[in-house]
């Protein structure tokens, strides 16, 4: 009688997006990807950046090496409707560190062929990704996708294909609010119509530390930014955990591990894992899990 | 001795993490390379656009002159995105690859486009305008099938050409069945790609060599079941047998009836099934659950019973 329960699950998709670059993005990406794995998740990570560093940070294979990869989600007619090739496009040859955690890895040409394809060839260019995802809500507990610092045709897929989204925020200069601004009164406007029930899950600060002024400033300078501006009605505002700062994250990508394995009692790891267990907690992941 | 087997320090085990990462990248990127080596680009440049000619490889036959326009206007707003890729031809310039982009500048009145110049020779040309083409959602069977036919001599063996292209074997071969059909239908196919998928393509290739087909007496109906799939009044899938009905009432007239009857039964107010019959078969749906064996099986006989007479009928 459970099982039949357990079928409707539909997982959620959160997208890690802001335009602004090296703000923590493909970090959060695969640092959560490996705790939720870790805490038994089934997880995909979806790269959509060009630069594919989430795919180089996970995969064991050189990106560019994959005949298949993230083009086919936006411009391969058959994988729309046909799991089998969608299912192609998943690759498990993951790094250690990275259990129950698969990915569909990113070329440098991605964002070339998908704008000028949809460009011409699609009546929805924006929902492409939404079309291929939908089919794999059921298969995963979690979906993350890894943005472009860019608002692009492809963030614009990941913000409609989302059902989530966060925004992470390097506290250690102002450039990030800026860009914070223009970006959400983007989703303001363009989501009803492609995404209306796309959820904020908040702001996540990243290499922050509440002991130095300007971070702590510019830090709350977000809790007044986000009640002015009345975006989403979403789980949080800025979210309760936030990211501390520490050399060993820059160690973990070129060990091409989760930091957890680099160093296990680190802040970081420690804060990615609250992270996550936030998350399981606020959008129900864990109901899955006990299957 | 013990210093010889130190363990490595943090710094050494980084310095060759980095190394190997930046060897595997390496080997990947000249990988890639390789397998691109059949083309080398040259230079960018902005060209005479009078100067530069179609790709005789091109595989598409119709390009949908709205989407050009839609494209010119996003060119308008945006300029050129992509330069097209051309390669030097006898005394100007032959496109290698965007063809659509070429057309919407030419469009737009533009004298000058961007372009990349590549030092290609015929077969990467082809190459390269097919794998530009081949997947694009809109490109008929019919295109695919010319494109592919055009580089297939380039391959020793069909399995290479499956590989290349992505297609399946099996699909290769529905593909190149359009080049065996006869002039007339590509004549029809030229002005409308989209007449012929490949599954059909394949079947009437074999359809025309059945004994029975006599070209002279047949090609009236074939072309009447091409103007009806251009009529949308047949689906591409009952193509064939749409075919072998035209001849067969043409050569055996028989008692036409357009009506086609469609009753419902019906038990205690509700749907329980349903009746129907047309030009190609009678359907009797009942819910099994109201039906006793008996019944069922009567049906059964008064069908049985029904067509021995026929068949008692016809030795007559
Ligand atoms: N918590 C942290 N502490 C210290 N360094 C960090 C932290 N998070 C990220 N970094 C470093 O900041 C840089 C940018 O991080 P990352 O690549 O995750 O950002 P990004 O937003 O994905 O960048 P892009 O916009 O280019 O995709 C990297 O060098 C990374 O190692
Ligand atoms: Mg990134």
């Amino acid at each position: 009688m459970q099982a039949s329960q357990d079928n409707a699950y539909l997982c959620p998709i959160i997208a890690v997006y802001n335009q602004k670059g090296g703000v923590g993005k493909t970090t959060t990406v695969v640092n959560l990807a490996a705790e939720f794995g870790r805490k038994g998740c089934a997880v995909l990570v979806i790269d959509v950046d060009p630069q594919a560093n989430a795919s180089t940070h996970i995969g064991a294979i050189d990106p560019n090496l994959y005949e298949k990869n993230a083009i086919a989600l936006f411009c391969d007619k058959k994988t729309r409707t046909d799991i089998a090739h969608l299912g192609a496009l998943i690759s498990q040859d993951v790094n250690d560190g990275f259990e129950n955690v698969c990915y569909i890895p990113s070329t440098d040409q991605l964002d070339i062929v998908v704008t000028e394809t949809l460009r011409i060839h699609s009546n929805r260019p924006l929902e492409e990704l939404k079309a291929r995802l939908t089919l794999l809500r059921d298969a995963f507990d979690v979906i993350l996708i890894d943005c472009p610092p860019a608002l692009s045709l492809l963030t614009g897929n990941a913000i409609s294909a989302a059902t989530h989204f966060m925004i992470p925020i390097d506290t250690s200069s102002d450039y990030s609010r800026t860009g914070w601004v223009n970006l959400m009164t983007y989703i303001k406007d363009k989501t009803p119509e492609t995404n209306p029930d796309l959820v904020y899950l908040g702001a996540l600060l990243t290499r922050h530390s509440e002991s130095i002024n300007v971070q702590k400033a510019i830090a709350q300078s977000f809790d007044e930014l986000e009640m002015e501006m009345d975006l989403f009605p979403g789980v949080g505002k800025r979210l309760p955990v936030y990211i501390h700062t520490s050399t060993k994250v820059g160690e973990a990508s070129v060990l091409r591990e989760p930091i957890r394995k680099t160093a296990r009692s680190n802040k970081v790891t420690k804060d990615y894992n609250d992270l996550a267990d936030y998350l399981l907690e606020t959008l129900s992941i864990q109901q899955s899990l006990k299957a | 001795m013990s210093t010889d087997h130190k363990k490595p320090s943090a710094l050494e085990r980084l310095q060759s993490k980095i190394a190997t990462n930046g060897q595997t990248q390496l080997k990947a990127i000249s990988e890639v390379k390789e397998r691109n080596s059949l083309v080398s680009a040259v230079n960018e440049a902005s060209l005479d656009i009078e100067l530069i000619t179609p790709n005789p490889f091109q595989p598409r036959k119709v390009f949908d002159h709205e989407k050009i326009i839609e494209l010119a206007e996003a060119i308008k707003e945006n300029g050129l995105i992509q330069p097209i890729a051309v390669r030097a031809a006898d005394d100007g310039y032959q496109i290698i690859a965007g063809e659509r982009r070429f057309r919407a500048c030419k469009y737009l009145g533009h004298t000058r486009i961007q372009a990349v110049i590549f030092d290609a020779d015929d077969e990467a040309t082809a190459m390269m305008a097919i794998s530009e083409n081949i997947d694009r959602e809109d490109l008929t069977d019919y295109e695919v099938g010319q494109a592919i036919q055009n580089i297939a001599h380039l391959f020793k063996k069909k399995t290479e050409l499956s590989r290349y292209t992505g297609k399946t074997r099996s699909d290769i071969y529905r593909y190149l069945a359009f080049n065996d059909l006869p002039d007339w239908v590509k004549g029809r196919l030229n002005g409308n790609p989209s007449l012929i998928n490949r599954n059909n393509a394949q079947l009437l290739v074999s359809f025309f060599k059945e004994a029975d087909y006599v070209e002279s007496q047949h090609k009236e109906h074939v072309l009447a079941a091409f103007n009806m799939v251009e009529e949308s009044a047949l689906t591409q899938t009952l193509l064939i047998p749409k075919i072998r009905r035209l001849i067969r009432d043409a050569e055996n007239p028989r008692r036409q009836s357009d009506n086609v009857v469609s009753k419902k039964y019906a038990l205690n107010g509700k749907n329980v099934g349903g009746f129907s019959f047309d030009d190609n078969k009678v359907i009797i749906k009942l819910n099994s659950a109201l039906i006793t064996d008996e019944v069922a099986n009567s049906i059964y006989q008064m069908v049985a019973d029904a067509l021995a007479e026929l068949d008692a009928g016809s030795d007559n």
